[in-house]
């Protein structure tokens, strides 16, 4: 299979233009660095990402919390966690890195408040 | 029933509502929108001309001087801003100064004041206007006015006065009964014994529901820049080109706020929803100030706009009771100058269709304006805030509004229910950053002290919301 | 009347680094005033990570980058008067400012405005069309759905692919929207490639680059929108149009310093920037100093602090009659330069930090610097872009060459 990803290590940002089949890199063309083939062996074989939302709140200043993932999830539960944070509604007040949800969806990662909230 | 149903809240309808409910009627005014004020009287150039421009004999000719000298006292008892600033029609040639020649026969012939000027004292007086301008004719008594604030200001006494205001009520049909006329709009019927039409670029439309093919509207587009307030040492007065077939032409004309506008074009459409402003129409602005005065800071743009004027295929205003149909009553084609003849216009109507009215011993004849609390002296400004602490917050950045003068405006006479319409009154989102700060706090104002969900409040016409759904609320759809 | 030795004109990440370095200097006499109910500024929204790598060595979202400030200031014991808008400020340092509790007139023996910018609207645009409901800047956008948890629309175009743009096309989505596009006048973007990669590529969101929004369409709601290609000049190729039927249009089309208080003072602005003409104090005026996206738009909020917390070292050295003074030399931009920080600089000026964007995309190029016309240094620099900001040392080395004004050249070398 083939594939063109461009590189974010660093601003310079190469397009690499990489083959591979199911579990490895056959040739990779356009990166500078190693850092390059490194950011594509992951992007292809086990993207993830930071996750940062929203989750409602009872008598804060605003009605939005804002939360993040404490560690990089697998890109394909980015969805399904956005629907669980759906469900939550926390109070104030909340003090910034409260976890929100632990362990959210057995993935091993918390939500957490990336802000710190007193009652309105 | 109705003694008088009026159809269209602009400026034109507002003067004859108010100008009405000074006697015992019973009085009522149609709007097809969300909110009064809000086509050809929303986008416009808002000036009080003098009366020199419309030709000898024509209607326009008549009432324009006397709408001009009426408007001082009428916006004083309103409590809306006026100011005569005065404006130059400036002459680049020899054609150009022949056509000051008969303006200024026409402003002898009319009692209008005005003044001839050279180069050494029109430039002491604006040093940006191009130096290649040859000759001025300066009329000083010119005025400018916010006809936004005007026509709510006309109608909120109006109404403290008796008047009933329906929006949303687009008229669809109407109908002759014995004992007037039966009115339908989209959801609702009304009687009336007197009609007057003043749907401005629908007034055609509305003519013809009664069979009156006289006269049809035409849609003359006219795109505008608006400038900056820091733009505002470009000109102290209005100046015009000299006038031509197409009308007075493109202007620059400082606003009562201390903005700046540019325009506008005159560009016939077919449509009357299109109010887009073209790419062509930009630039012709753009051209024709610069020979005005060369350096203008486009960068200073804060909005483009484009609005319709209704001008009427006969070329003057159309006023006249239907023929066929007693106390149908048309008052449209009111193009320019329609809003500096706009109260004289109110007072022909009344004059001429009619018959022994009886004046209001109770009239209320003043009404109490906006806070405009930027404009105070620290010292008033401090008492406000002591009496209401809300002055001390401060809403919209750009133009200093507070939350108590936007309080204030919501619980009036008429409501203004939208974002739109706010803004219109007292100007939260004119500024510069044009509402993106401050919308979402009018949001939350609005829905307070209407009581209505945040997600309920429009920008302008109903399902006009801005909020389009909770993000992780209840209501989600998924 | 009050008085304060030092005041702050807002408090969002600026302000708030600015206060912290004051304090830790030495000035007690501190206030904070801001404008809005909360200090942090416009962190507060930025709910994405990706902030303070330089500063607290670490990826912090927006909220949590202002949290860490807010708690160090409140531990410095730093008074900030919240909903307190400044409407005037005098040349002899006499603030006025109103909040709920009345109207104050505060003299100050220094100022530092870190007022914050607000970004370009449609009007400034003068993108042809309707005026519908429907349009909104990013920003306003981005609180709407982070703060008060609402969606402006579900279908979505965005205009500009500034970061703000790139990042709301991601939330938007993420939150249930349908993002149909991004279109760019420029033949680049000028937003971070992780951000085109993490927000654009991984949910399949065209970026249509030379392109722009060539038409509004709808009456009181937006209902479509036509995008159309540019030609090098930037103006739209006719009959060349692509429509979208969108109820939203979210715009990233830039951002502008709000200097209105400097203006006010009749203080000329540099045109390019459009924040206040400062030296290498960051001082404007005598005892008036600015910094942040108050005085010119920033890639970084970490570049705001650093910038912010040098105003707060400085104001110290000022109130303590300690920064340098005497003749200016101007610094004056050539070839390549877009706009360059500070404008001027003291003949005794110890060295400095020099800042520059160059005004398109160049992969290796020579950094020249003049007297007058003798060229005095040269540094080769690669992969130059528009959106980031280029820092320099300005040493004795070249200080001790400067007699007369100080020219910036950025000469392209071709591979």
């Amino acid at each position: 299979m083939h594939k063109q990803l461009i590189c974010i290590n660093c601003p310079k940002g190469c397009i690499i233009d990489v083959n591979y089949d199911n579990n490895k890199i056959i040739d990779i063309q356009g990166n500078s660095c190693p850092q390059g083939a490194k950011y594509v062996e992951s992007e292809l074989f086990h993207p993830t990402r930071m996750l940062t939302s929203t989750v409602r709140i009872n008598n804060g200043i605003h009605n939005m919390l804002s939360v993040q993932t404490d560690k990089p999830i697998p890109k394909e539960m980015i969805f399904p966690i956005m629907k669980e944070l759906k469900k939550v509604k926390v109070d104030a007040p909340i003090h910034i890195n409260d976890i929100i949800i632990e362990n959210v969806l057995n993935t091993g990662v918390n939500i957490i408040a990336t802000r710190s909230m007193e009652i309105k | 029933m109705n003694d008088v149903i009026i159809i269209g809240g602009g400026i034109i309808g507002a003067f004859i509502a108010h100008e009405l409910s000074h006697y015992k009627l019973k009085i009522t005014l149609l709007e097809k929108d969300n909110d009064v004020a809000n086509e050809t009287t929303m986008a416009n150039s808002a000036i009080i001309h003098t009366g020199y421009d419309p030709k000898d004999g024509t209607l326009k000719a008549k009432l324009n001087p006397i709408g001009h000298d009426l408007y001082k006292q009428i916006c004083k008892d309103l409590d809306v801003p006026y100011k005569e600033i005065g404006a130059y029609v400036v002459a680049f040639d020899d054609n150009d100064i022949k056509t000051l020649e008969e303006l200024k026969t026409r402003a002898i012939n009319r009692n209008i004041i005005y003044e001839e000027l050279y180069p050494d004292t029109f430039l002491k007086q604006e040093p940006n206007l191009n130096p290649e301008i040859k000759k001025v004719l300066s009329f000083p008594t010119t005025a400018i006015i916010d006809p936004m604030q005007t026509c709510v200001a006309l109608i909120e006494n109006a109404i403290v006065n008796g008047l009933k205001v329906f929006l949303n009520q687009e008229v669809k049909a109407i109908e002759p009964i014995q004992e007037g006329y039966k009115i339908k709009t989209q959801d609702k019927e009304y009687q009336t014994k007197y009609i007057i039409n003043c749907a401005g670029i629908n007034s055609s439309k509305i003519a013809k529901m009664i069979g009156d093919n006289s006269f049809d509207i035409i849609f003359r587009k006219g795109e505008y820049y608006v400038l900056d307030k820091k733009a505002s040492y470009l000109t102290k007065h209005i100046i015009y080109p000299c006038p031509s077939t197409m009308g007075k032409g493109v202007l620059i004309v400082p606003t009562v706020h201390g903005n700046t506008l540019l325009g506008p074009t005159a560009f016939d459409v077919d449509d009357s929803l299109d109010t887009s402003t073209t790419l062509n129409g930009l630039e012709e602005v753009k051209t024709k100030v610069q020979k005005l005065i060369k350096d203008i800071p486009f960068n200073l743009t804060i909005r483009t706009f484009a609005g319709l004027r209704a001008k009427g295929s006969i070329d003057d205003f159309i006023i006249y009771e239907n023929e066929n149909h007693p106390h149908f009553i048309n008052v449209a084609g009111i193009d320019s100058p329609g809003i500096a003849s706009a109260p004289a216009i109110a007072k022909y109507v009344i004059d001429n269709f009619f018959n022994e009215l009886q004046p209001k011993e109770n009239f209320i004849k003043t009404r109490k304006g906006y806070y405009n609390f930027d404009s105070l002296d620290d010292e008033t400004k401090a008492q406000l805030i002591k009496e209401n602490p809300k002055f001390g917050h401060i809403i919209c950045r750009c133009e200093k509004i507070s939350e108590q003068e936007i309080i204030d405006c919501i619980h009036r006479p008429l409501v203004p229910k939208t974002i739109k319409a706010i803004k219109k009154r007292i100007r939260p989102g004119m500024g510069r950053c044009q509402g993106g700060f401050c919308a979402p706090l009018v949001i939350k104002i609005l829905a307070r002290e209407l009581s209505i969900n945040p997600k309920d409040i429009c920008y302008d016409s109903i399902n006009s919301n801005i909020l389009k759904q909770e993000s992780k609320g209840d209501d989600h759809v998924e | 009347m009050l008085n304060k030795d030092l005041i702050i004109i807002g408090g969002g990440s600026g302000g708030l680094c600015a206060a912290i370095s004051a304090k830790k200097q030495g000035i007690n006499d501190i206030l904070i005033l801001e404008q809005d109910q909360e200090a942090g500024g416009i962190l507060n929204q930025c709910i994405h990570n990706g902030f303070g790598l330089h500063t607290f060595k670490e990826e912090l979202t927006g909220p949590a980058f202002a949290q860490r400030l807010k708690d160090e200031a409140k531990q410095l014991n730093i008074p900030i008067w919240l909903n307190t808008n400044v409407t005037k400020v005098t040349k002899d340092k006499i603030v006025t400012c109103i909040n709920d509790n009345g109207l104050w007139q505060i003299k100050a023996k220094a100022i530092i405005f870190t007022v914050g910018c607000y970004e370009r609207s449609l009007g400034a645009i003068m993108t042809p069309g309707t005026r519908p409901s429907g349009i909104y800047t990013a920003g306003q956008a981005q609180k709407y759905l982070n703060q008060d948890g609402y969606l402006v629309g579900k279908d979505i175009f965005i205009l500009g692919s500034g970061d703000i743009g790139l990042i709301m096309a991601r939330r938007m989505v993420l939150e249930g929207a349908k993002v149909h596009g991004v279109a760019e006048i420029m033949p680049y973007s000028n937003g971070l490639k992780r951000n085109i990669v993490q927000c654009l590529n991984d949910y399949d969101i065209p970026l249509y680059l030379s392109h722009t929004v060539s038409k509004i369409i709808g009456k009181d709601k937006l209902e479509a929108i036509e995008i159309s290609p540019v030609d090098k000049n930037l103006k739209i190729i006719p009959n060349s149009a692509k429509r979208f039927k969108v109820d939203t249009l979210l715009l990233s089309v830039g951002l502008i310093p709000e200097n209105s208080l400097i203006q006010d003072l009749n203080i000329p602005l540099d045109k390019k920037t459009k924040g206040p003409i400062v030296d290498e104090n960051l001082q404007f005026y005598d005892g008036m100093f600015a910094a942040g996206n108050g005085l010119h738009v920033h890639d970084l909020v970490d570049y705001v602090a650093n910038e912010a917390t040098q105003a707060g070292i400085n104001a110290y050295h000022y109130l303590n009659n300690n920064l340098s003074k005497g003749k200016l030399h101007k610094i004056i931009n050539k070839d390549n330069i877009g706009y360059c920080l500070p404008q001027q600089f003291h003949e005794d000026a110890k060295p400095f930090k020099l800042s520059f964007r160059v005004t398109k995309p160049i992969s290796k190029a020579k950094i020249q610097f003049y007297d007058n016309d003798n060229l005095i240094k040269e540094i080769i620099k690669l992969n130059l872009f528009p959106a980031e900001m280029i820092t320099i040392n300005i040493n004795d080395d070249i200080l001790n060459k400067i007699n007369n004004d100080l020219s910036i050249k950025v000469v392209e070398i071709n591979a």
